[in-house]
């Protein structure tokens, strides 16, 4: 009677074992992780520019875009890397020293296989400590696919002048 | 010695050989009637648009236009002299950012942001 109830009670945690390590591997299998490339330029509507360092793939979306914007000049100011399921980010060296972050919500519920949907995409400048200063110099909303690369830009309304580009790439 | 004039006489006659209408005119009482017409327009046209006594309904007129505008512009509330410009000031800094979305032929999408603040 003793032996039967002692070896109930290891098949029931057994069994709840099982389970819930079935659960932890199924809930990590739905996390998938996106890897995406981010370009930062600064464009100048004078000036020669140059494309040194900057990654071939944003070298064909920005020759690609290049009639369409108004500016002769692009100078490289950062590169990142970001790898998240959710939420990511990346500090970058903005213009004059001055230096920014880039955050990236990715929407789970609406990306797909084909579509990565950025919920959120903000560029926000960063003060000499580091930290968020003022409001962001952008933020957006858009959909990728994977190997696409999506030109971001801003630029002051009464001019162009000169403006951030961010070239996002979905790492496939 | 100065060249002589030459005689008109020959030209009329060279003109009117190659005239087509050479031999057909006009009777002399519809000559006469055409150009009583053109007479009876030309003297129409030359009347003064205005009679004088059309001149002076004219002028009435314009006295009287000139005192109604006068006197609703006098009538007319003072200007606004309340400061207006607090609304503009506030739709300055209302401005809120524009975005554009478009694709270019080659297919790279482009979300281009145009904001009234930004200092880079």
């Amino acid at each position: 009677m003793r032996h039967r109830s002692l070896r109930s009670l290891a098949l029931l945690a057994v069994l709840l074992g099982s389970r819930l390590s079935i659960g932890g591997a199924a809930a990590a299998d739905t996390r998938t992780s996106y890897t995406f490339q981010a370009v930062f330029l600064l464009a100048e509507i004078s000036g020669a520019g140059s494309l040194e360092g900057v990654p071939a793939n944003a070298q064909k979306a920005l020759r690609d875009a290049a009639s369409f914007l108004p500016y002769k000049n692009y100078r490289l100011l950062d590169l990142a890397w970001i790898r998240t399921s959710f939420k990511g980010s990346a500090r970058f060296a903005g213009p004059d020293g001055r230096g920014g972050e880039l955050l990236l919500t990715v929407d789970p519920a609406e990306t797909s296989k084909d579509k990565l949907v950025i919920h959120e995409l903000t560029v926000q400048p960063l003060n000499v400590s580091g930290l968020a200063e003022g409001r962001p110099l952008l933020s957006s909303t858009f959909s990728l696919a994977p190997g696409e690369t999506v030109i971001v830009g801003t630029s002051k309304l009464d001019g162009p002048g000169k403006a951030l580009v961010v070239l996002l790439t979905a790492i496939p | 010695m100065t060249a002589k004039p030459p005689d008109p006489s020959w030209i009329r006659a060279l003109l009117r050989r190659g005239d087509p209408a050479l031999g057909e005119s006009l009777a002399p009482e519809e000559v006469a009637r055409l150009r009583q017409r053109l007479a009876d327009e030309v003297a129409r046209h030359e009347a003064p648009l205005l009679g004088p006594r059309r001149l002076v309904w004219a002028a009435l007129a314009a006295v009287l236009f000139a005192a109604v505008v006068l006197r609703l512009r006098t009538a007319a509330p003072p200007a606004h002299t309340e400061p207006i410009s607090a609304a503009p000031a506030v739709l300055a800094a209302d401005v809120k950012d524009r975005q554009i979305h478009f694709e270019t032929p080659g297919g790279t999408r482009i979300v281009w942001v145009l904001s009234p603040k930004l200092s880079l």
